[in-house]
């Protein structure tokens, strides 16, 4: 009985979670993605999923790099089927200050097995929390003991790179690639968002930061595509150009 | 007995240091003075047990960050408590923010950790310390209570509730927990103490560290080394009036570094070494800071440098095995790598870099999760290392990286720190001392790189 109340709490929790990271997804068009669409992934989820298992219980820091957002929710999805960890989501916010203390305030009275942060890449003031990270990282290994995943995207990973060089040093990293016609997928549903947004002019300010990272989305996903030496057919073309 | 792969895992994770006096630490510890030209540790032990036990002696000591600093200065602690010194070792981080540390910080810092280390010896009650330091607390506490309280009522400091006795420890304790995370207290703090720093200085020698060492004396111990570690992650960010933050601390302010009446080691950032101002820095400390140099892996003509590699190696293989003898190691090596030759290119290519060769390693076990390791997975992953790497890089960058491929040698200016810092470029040290630079093995093969 415990038991299963137990496993409906890690439900619960893990929908919150889930719908917390899923912000980029237009609800009512929720593409139904085949498993082909994963399967280039999977590898990358299981290496993820055994280094967790292999590291609860003690510091480690893993780098997951991913550019999309929604591919990153479900790759969280897939990820808790393929593992027992029970890995708790962290969500940063804009206006977050530090990671440490951000980390510390969420772990603080509620232990897990493992942590997944993301949205580093909207933080707004990144070098410098990236550089007190770097400062405080002796306190990362002292106090969490359990294997946190960082989620960066290309462009935090240089930053990440100067501006915390030591703290970076520790990690270890799992690249996760998007297929080409999924690409085109996000790229056409993130376009349509972004209208959608710009249209709805009242709900302009709440959702600007949904804009604002689904731009360099756009912006990720069109060079991407570009250096595959893949050509947009015109009606997309058009589109990423208003955007 | 069969490799524990998830054993083998957790021993090359890059973030844990080793402790040598864990035991289980102790057997993944590989001595590498020998390859590192000259015997740096026991340079700086022989520098306090046998050319000054009596006389304080001060030091600086420097390298790569994680090529083995905190590692070897807990080995020199260990040396220096079996040669018969009372040794208090901590890290500045813990008490200070290190992106704004200032000479009172530091003080309070180091009389803090050597107080609470003798715990239990009874000095006497430090009447001068002790003034300091309430004055220090009164200061800190109008600034919490402000304009409601006319007459802010405060404890005293240093008393903690169960024992009515002062404790220095406690005190400064007190003191740094407020101000360790709060700029406008800390800078209230250095405006009260900064113009008593010639005074707490000597508060701190005549009432804390001669007493502690005429004790420690009686109980036998030769004398008092004092190491801190991590002061070498003072950043180089500027102070309010324009001064980088190393300079002022190292150079600026370096009388009262100097001053302590005990053996001291401090830590300090490498990229001073590279300053402009560094003569200024040599010329003020009695000796010339001690690089920990990296690991040779190759000479500076290119060629193998076997000795670098055997250790290298070795590093490896006792983290898959850490119970067997380095020969029974090399026997069974076949079961953690498909060849010898992708082992000899993991050490290579880390350029002896201790942490780094601990990463590509442990990512390499992550992405195989199965033994033995095969190369091609190495090389991915190199190339993706060497990706990461050059996402950084400017293009005046790599015009400089292609004079230190070339020369050897870096010149000492901003973008050659960044280099430094970046571990974009390593130095070595020859077999008679003399220093030498090369880019980082990761780097060598970039296009880049290439002569145009």
């Amino acid at each position: 009985m415990s038991e299963e109340m137990k496993e409906q709490g890690d439900m619960e929790t893990r929908r919150q979670g889930e719908k917390e990271i899923d912000i980029s997804t237009p609800s009512p068009h929720l593409p139904i993605l085949p498993y082909s669409h994963l399967s280039s992934n999977e590898e990358g989820l299981e290496e993820l999923a055994w280094s967790l298992e292999a590291s609860v219980g003690e510091f480690k820091l893993i780098l997951a790099r991913c550019n999309y957002l929604r591919l990153r929710s479900r790759l969280v999805k897939r990820l808790r089927q393929m593992t027992d960890v029970d890995v708790r989501i962290l969500n940063l916010k804009r206006t977050d200050k530090t990671l440490y203390g951000t980390i510390d305030e969420e772990v603080k009275d509620n232990p897990n097995d493992a942590l997944m942060v993301f949205y580093l890449e909207s933080v707004h003031n990144l070098k410098q929390v990236l550089s007190a990270t770097n400062q405080v990282r002796e306190e990362f290994r002292k106090r969490f003991n359990f294997p946190v995943v960082l989620w960066v995207t290309d462009d935090v990973l240089p930053q990440l790179v100067r501006s915390a060089s030591d703290f970076e040093s520790w990690a270890t990293t799992t690249e996760f690639a998007i297929a080409t016609d999924e690409l085109i997928t996000t790229l056409k549903e993130d376009t349509d968002a972004l209208f959608a947004t710009a249209l709805a002019a009242d709900a302009y300010c709440l959702g600007w930061q949904m804009g604002y990272l689904r731009r360099r989305e756009v912006i990720t996903a069109l060079q991407d595509l570009q250096g595959r030496g893949h050509e947009l057919e015109h009606a997309l073309k058009a589109r990423v150009e208003f955007v | 007995m069969s490799i524990d792969l998830r054993k083998f895992f957790q021993a090359t994770n890059p973030s844990k240091t080793l402790a040598i006096e864990n035991a289980e630490d102790q057997k993944y510890y590989i001595d590498f003075s020998s390859v590192r030209g000259g015997k740096i540790i026991e340079e700086l032990r022989d520098n306090i047990t046998f050319f000054s036990p009596e006389e304080p002696t001060c030091v600086l000591f420097t390298g790569h960050i994680g090529c083995g600093k905190s590692t070897e200065l807990l080995r020199l602690k260990m040396e220096l408590e079996e040669e018969g010194f009372y040794v208090v070792y901590f890290e500045s981080s813990e008490d200070m923010e290190m992106a704004d540390v200032d000479i009172a910080d530091f003080l309070l810092s180091v009389a803090r950790r050597v107080s609470q280390s003798l715990n239990d010896m009874s000095l006497d009650e430090p009447s001068l310390l002790k003034e300091l330091l309430q004055g220090a607390w009164r200061v800190l506490n109008a600034e919490v209570v402000g304009m409601k309280a006319k007459i802010p009522v405060i404890g005293d400091v240093g008393v903690s509730s169960d024992k009515d006795k002062f404790s220095l420890a406690f005190g400064i304790g007190q003191i740094t927990a407020k101000t360790k995370d709060d700029a406008t207290l800390r800078g209230r703090l250095n405006q009260y103490l900064g113009p008593q720093k010639t005074k707490l200085l000597e508060a701190i020698n005549s009432e804390l560290l001669e007493p502690a060492v005429e004790k420690l004396k009686q109980q036998g111990y030769i004398g008092l080394v004092v190491i801190v570690d991590n002061l070498d992650r003072v950043d180089s960010r500027a102070k309010s009036w324009g001064r980088p933050q190393q300079e002022y601390l190292f150079i600026d302010q370096s009388e009262y570094l100097t001053k302590l009446q005990c053996h001291v080691v401090y830590t300090m950032p490498l990229a001073l070494k590279f300053s402009n101002d560094y003569g200024n820095l040599t010329q003020r400390f009695p000796e010339d800071p001690k690089v920990l140099p990296m690991v040779s892996v190759e000479l500076p003509d290119g060629s193998i440098f076997e000795p670098g590699m055997v250790l290298l190696r070795q590093m490896v293989l006792a983290r898959a095995f850490p119970d067997l003898n380095p020969q029974q190691r090399l026997h069974r090596m076949t079961e953690v790598f498909d060849d010898a030759k992708s082992l000899d290119r993991l050490c290579q290519v880390s350029g002896g870099h201790v942490r780094d060769l601990l990463r590509l390693l442990n990512n390499w076990i992550q992405r195989e999760r199965k033994l033995p390791l095969s190369r091609e997975t190495l090389e991915a992953l190199i190339r993706y290392r060497r990706n990461e790497m050059t996402m950084q890089i400017s293009d005046d960058e790599w015009e400089l990286l292609r004079q230190v491929k070339k020369r050897k040698k870096v010149r000492g200016d901003l973008e050659y720190q960044a280099l430094i810092h970046s571990r974009l470029v390593f130095e070595y040290r020859d077999a008679g001392g003399e220093s030498w630079f090369d880019i980082n093995p990761i780097l060598a093969e970039a296009s880049e790189l290439e002569e145009g």
